[in-house]
């Protein structure tokens, strides 16, 4: 009936121990800085977003390439600062994220924040950094009203999901024409919108809207692949020959292998959470001819560049990794500016950097691997945000594996 | 109304024969919960864990062992199928054993009060999944490096069992997929419920269920019952797991076990919890009532479908549709 | 406990009239029962031994000085950055925003505790009022037709102002949530444990799976945003709460804990809390001597309701935006730690629970990949070698001394049968 107490002792100390261990493992990551002797400034930039979970595919592409943008930086003749870059790993959870965003807020070294990467954890954490006067730039959260909520810090350098389901609508009305769409959503703050602004753009467009439904329990959320049988006779029932799915790729992967398997004989047509490695590995075989758009080119030049760095840890489908390379370079450039100007503290540094976005114009804009930056005044959305910057995908058969086929962007395919 | 009464009827024997499908997935979990509260009046929070290792073992086994990359036909496939689901349940018994020696039994010879197994249940779950989280090769716990066996990620399970369309009820189509699902539970709840009705340590399970103090006096093992009990919920679990897995083609993944896990406890108390044959009903029928809610009012709401029902049939009969007995 | 040995003896005639009508009912039980009342209130400890004599009157100014040295304390914890320079595991726990955490936990372990420690009903579904309160807060102050009408039109549309409503909203949330409790409450405390724990769990599912689904009403997924910040102007006090990070949601926080002590202290010691006691030993001897059983566990059940409705609204206006991703059942599961923990029933032990579940992830953020799991093993360990909590209460402690022969699962007993 009673314990020893030494049993008590060597339990507790087991859990030390296992902290201790723990210590010992996690030393092993991070870091990436030159230090050398010349007078730089140590800063350190925090990557939000999923850097683990199940939809890292659609992360951390970006956040290597911020890595290699920052390290190239760091190893740079007289830049004057040696940049950490940082894991604030959320999961792309939005319940997650606060604590995550209060920790890197916290940091007296902090900077700018790349992320948040998903719009979930944007909306929880943007008045976190908003608050604490850091500048964040996010690479791939595409959420319509992330600008609404007026954070004076918060700047995007990619299109939002309000072009994106216009676009969408008018590829499925103009160009693959199907008899009736099918709209399904996964039930997150991403997928929902996203699904309803097509649907309704749709309608406008004149295409017969066949059903409307949502996942129950979306992997994104559960980690659970979901049993998408009564989705699946819920479509064949409807009678469309289309889906538009608003989600993440661990779900849509999975839909098109149960379709695929049930025989449901449909096309998919998906966003930007659905083009991810993820996508070509969960749904197998049966992903061949899925379409896609994003507001990303996968396959201009810098992603051999990322490919050759990264090296096996990569993801061969590399999305938003030239535009966390050019927000990692744009704070990169804006640190350089605010220390050049003067800025020694990070504060002095996060307005310097603040100051830098703000007087980016189209005359004199940051020019990146994926396109020239600059941001609206009032928005800070970016200044010219246009049809050219969405690109269409279509999956198809390699010569090895899957692969995308960039089909083109929104003006050559919709003309 | 008309919406959803015209959806029912129009997706009846679709949504009938996914509904028996994932029923039997979540009748097989529910065993496990239902053995062991039989026995211990604990919700064994932790099962769902259980149910994951299978899956994680699953891959490991499929990959690894068997070296598959595409899908398997004839012998091959029926050695392969067998071989990774002695695998898979083998190992979620011993997960299942692994909790029970750790988390529960020393707090049973303390004699802690029942809220005290609950919280050391749900501490063993979250024990296990972030142990599996951590288990992609990189990381350490006491100087050891932890296998590579899940990683933070889902992980794709190799597609070895390729569906195939049998024949049609009434225009639903029914695979083999559907088939292998039903008719391993079929036979894994038959051959429980035979252990549990005619054999001697079956029926020390019945007798420590209905009253512990008299069985012990009785002669009867508790700690061996206690064992078997967990060890059979937990091969229950991972048969489950496999055929979960084979199913829906799903990916192995750390928090895998969670949702199932409550959706089978609710299948259980659905069915009187503690009753075996409860447990397979329970399963069944909460298997049919989401899917053909889900018809009815959209597949969004599911889950919260599921729970109505629930707690409805618990207002008309508080001790679920068999009463709580462990009875033959 | 120096409060209960004057409570004068007569107050205890109905238990007496009780047992006799009990008397042929169920003697052992009610006997328990009569006996754990005795050891748990009146002159008990003072008989238990000749220590009690002299501690006594030491007590009754060390007591109070304690909690206000303690609560002074407690109240200057995120100023301790200003003052002293701190190493950064400290930097983090004592940060306004981890703190208001610590107190919006610790508020919602107490409600909890009410529930499961002190009326021992099982509730695994305790989010669902959390969340009732945060949508109430958003209702209420405008925010959630704010959100509708910016989704419908393009023009600009003035934020909401209700920051002075505040004091109103939190009673309205109040009454919402003790609506909602009675609401679930009234039909499933029939319910025996097990069966009430899965109800509502289940219940706990079924709000969040509404909010998300019902758009038109709740925001759906992307939930409500534009909440006000509270603020107070009553001429000589003027205060305003700015950003989520303001050290004065801690002070919040800590009025609101501090009364829901006093209330739930008080509340504990009347007949109410001594029919838990009763409900929560033995339900059928309770009822046998009379114990208005479900009207006293929906009461526990409200109680606990309100508790979290009240932390809700505080969360709603502190985070500004609210989405049904918050109110998962993993958060009912970490308040149901907290309450463990520390001592189920014990008031300072649902307050350390809280802090140490809250805080300790903050403190070892080095370790994130491992938290959990070192988590998940300290709970095991926990309760293996103290299931009654790190700071049990003393009555409970007192009760399981008596009930744990006749209360405790079988013993394993080592394999051989007895």
């Amino acid at each position: 009936m009673q314990k020893p107490r030494w049993l008590t002792l060597v339990a507790i100390l087991g859990v030390f121990a296992l902290v201790g261990a723990a210590c010992n493992g996690d030393g092993g990551g991070g870091g990436g800085g030159t230090p050398d002797g010349d007078e730089r400034i140590e800063v350190t930039v925090y990557g939000q977003g999923a850097w683990t979970g199940g939809a890292n595919g659609l992360v951390l592409p970006s956040m290597q390439s911020a890595q290699i943008r920052f390290d190239e930086l760091n190893a740079e003749e007289g830049y004057p600062a040696t940049i950490t870059f940082e894991q604030a790993d959320t999961q792309g959870s939005g319940d997650a994220a606060p604590p995550v965003a209060q920790g890197a807020a916290e940091d007296p070294n902090t900077v700018a924040i790349m992320g948040p990467a998903f719009s979930g954890e944007s909306r929880a954490t943007g008045d976190t950094y908003n608050d604490a006067g850091i500048p964040f730039v996010t690479a791939s959260a595409t959420g319509e009203d992330l600008a609404d909520f007026d954070w004076d810090f918060w700047y995007r350098t990619v299109g939002h999901d309000g072009l994106q389901s216009s676009l969408a609508a008018r590829w499925v009305a103009e160009v693959i024409q199907p008899e009736s769409l099918f709209i399904l959503h996964d039930t997150t703050d991403y997928g929902q919108p996203l699904a309803e602004s097509v649907e309704a753009a749709a309608t406008d467009a004149g295409i017969t809207i066949a059903g409307k439904t949502g996942i129950p329990e979306p992997a994104i959320n559960t980690g659970v692949t979901v049993d998408f049988s009564s989705i699946i006779s819920d479509i064949a029932d409807s009678g469309a020959d289309a889906v538009f799915f608003g989600g993440y790729d661990v779900d849509s992967g999975p839909f098109l292998d149960q379709a695929a398997t049930a025989e449901l004989d449909v096309q998919l047509i998906s966003g930007d959470g659905s083009v991810s490695s993820s996508l070509l590995e969960l749904a197998g075989p049966a992903a061949e001819g899925a379409l896609l758009l994003a507001p990303s080119n996968i396959s201009a030049g810098f992603v051999e560049k990322y490919q050759a760095e990264v090296g096996g840890e990569g993801f061969s489908v590399a999305i938003y990794s030239a535009e966390g390379y050019d927000a990692a370079g744009l704070i990169g450039e804006g640190i350089k500016v605010a220390i050049d100007g003067g800025a020694e503290t990070p504060e002095d540094i996060r307005t310097g950097i603040k100051e830098y976005l703000d007087g980016l114009t189209e005359d004199a804009p940051f020019e990146g691997e994926a396109k020239s930056i600059f941001f609206d005044a009032d928005t800070h959305e970016l200044g010219h945000e246009a049809e050219e910057l969405y690109y269409f995908y279509e999956v198809v058969q390699g010569d090895e594996a899957l692969e995308l086929q960039n089909l083109g962007n929104a003006v050559e395919v919709l003309g | 109304m008309g919406d959803c009464i015209d959806g029912v009827t129009r997706q009846f024997w679709d949504q009938t024969v996914n509904g028996l499908t994932t029923g039997s997935i979540y009748a097989m979990i529910a065993l496990g919960y239902t053995m062991v509260y039989g026995v211990l009046q604990l919700i064994n929070f932790a099962h769902s864990e259980v149910f994951m290792v299978s899956t994680v073992v699953a891959l490991h086994a499929l990959k690894e062992w068997f070296g598959v990359t595409a899908a398997l036909h004839g012998a091959t496939l029926i050695v392969v199928f067998l071989g990774v689901l002695l695998a898979s349940a083998l190992a979620s018994g011993v997960t299942a054993l692994t909790i029970e020696r750790f988390a529960y039994r020393p707090l049973r010879r303390r004699g802690a009060p029942r809220l005290s197994f609950l919280i050391s249940a749900i501490g063993a779950s979250l024990a296990i999944q972030y142990l599996f989280s951590l288990m992609d090769g990189r990381h350490y716990l006491l100087f050891y490096r932890l296998p590579n066996l899940m990683g933070p990620s889902p992980r794709q399970v190799p597609r070895f069992v390729e569906s195939e369309r049998l024949f049609t009820i009434f225009g639903t189509p029914v695979t083999n997929k559907h088939l292998l699902v039903v008719g391993v539970s079929l036979v894994m709840l038959f051959l429980l419920d035979r252990f549990v009705n005619r054999t001697r340590i079956g029926r020390g399970i019945r007798a420590v269920a209905q009253d512990p103090e008299a069985a012990s006096m009785m002669g009867v093992n508790i700690d061996r019952v206690v064992v078997t009990t967990f060890f059979i919920g937990g091969v229950m679990a991972g048969a489950a797991g496999l055929l979960f897995v084979v199913y829906l083609n799903a990916a192995a993944n750390w928090p895998i076990g969670f949702l199932p896990g409550i959706k089978a406890f609710s299948a259980a108390v659905l069915g009187g919890i503690g009753n075996i044959r409860g447990a397979m009903l329970g399963g069944v029928l909460l298997g049919l009532a989401e899917k053909h809610g889900g018809a009815c009012f959209g597949t969004q709401w599911e889950t919260a479908i599921s729970f109505v029902v629930l707690v409805l049939v618990l207002m008309f009969r508080p001790s679920g549709l068999l009463g709580e007995q462990v009875r033959s | 406990m120096a409060e209960s040995g004057q409570r004068p003896r007569r107050r205890r005639r109905p238990w007496i009239r009780w047992q006799r009508r009990a008397a042929e009912v169920r003697l052992a039980g009610v006997n328990r029962v009569r006996a754990l009342l005795r050891r748990a209130f009146a002159p008990a400890r003072a008989a238990q031994a000749g220590a009690g004599r002299w501690i006594e009157p030491r007590r009754r100014w060390v007591l109070p000085i304690l909690a206000v040295v303690g609560l002074a304390f407690a109240a200057v914890l995120p100023l301790l950055d200003q003052w002293f320079e701190l190493p950064g595991w400290m930097l983090r726990a004592t940060s306004g925003a981890s703190l208001a955490k610590v107190g919006l936990f610790a508020l919602f372990a107490l409600g909890l505790n009410v529930v499961v420690g002190f009326a021992g009903l099982l509730d695994l579904g305790y989010v669902a009022f959390w969340a009732i309160g945060s949508y109430t807060a958003a209702f209420l102050t405008g925010a959630a037709t704010y959100a509708q009408e910016v989704r419908r039109s393009d023009e600009i549309i003035p934020e909401p102002q209700w920051q002075m409503w505040m004091w109103l909203i939190l009673l309205a949330a109040l009454v919402v949530a003790v609506f909602a409790g009675a609401l679930l409450g009234s039909p499933t405390l029939r319910l025996r444990g097990d069966y009430l724990a899965i109800v509502t769990l289940g219940f706990g599912e079924i709000v969040r799976v509404t909010a998300n689904n019902l758009a038109s009403v709740t925001g759906g997924p992307r939930g409500i945003s534009n909440i006000p910040h509270p603020a107070i102007d009553l001429g000589v006090v003027d205060l305003e709460w700015k950003t989520f990070l303001d050290d004065k949601y801690y002070w919040l926080l800590l009025v609101l804990v501090v009364f829901w002590i006093v209330a739930i202290t008080r509340l504990d010691r009347s007949r109410i809390g001594r029919a838990w006691v009763a409900i929560r030993e033995d339900e059928v001897a309770a009822a046998a001597m009379g114990v208005p059983v479900v009207r006293m566990k929906i009461a526990a059940f409200v109680i606990g309701a309100s508790t979290a409705g009240v932390g809700g609204v505080v969360y709603a206006e502190q985070i500004n935006s609210i989405a049904p991703g918050t109110f998962i059942i993993l958060q009912s599961i970490l308040i149901l730690a907290m309450v463990v923990i520390g001592g189920m029933g014990s008031i300072p032990g649902a307050i350390l629970g809280a802090a140490l579940v809250v805080l300790l992830p903050e403190i070892f953020r080095e370790f994130a990949s491992y938290r959990f799991l070192v988590f998940g093993l300290a709970l095991v360990l926990l309760m293996i070698f103290r299931p009654q909590g790190l700071l049990p209460s003393k009555r409970r402690k007192a009760e399981l001394k008596g009930a744990v022969v006749e209360e405790q699962l079988f013993d394993a007993g080592g394999g051989e049968p007895a």
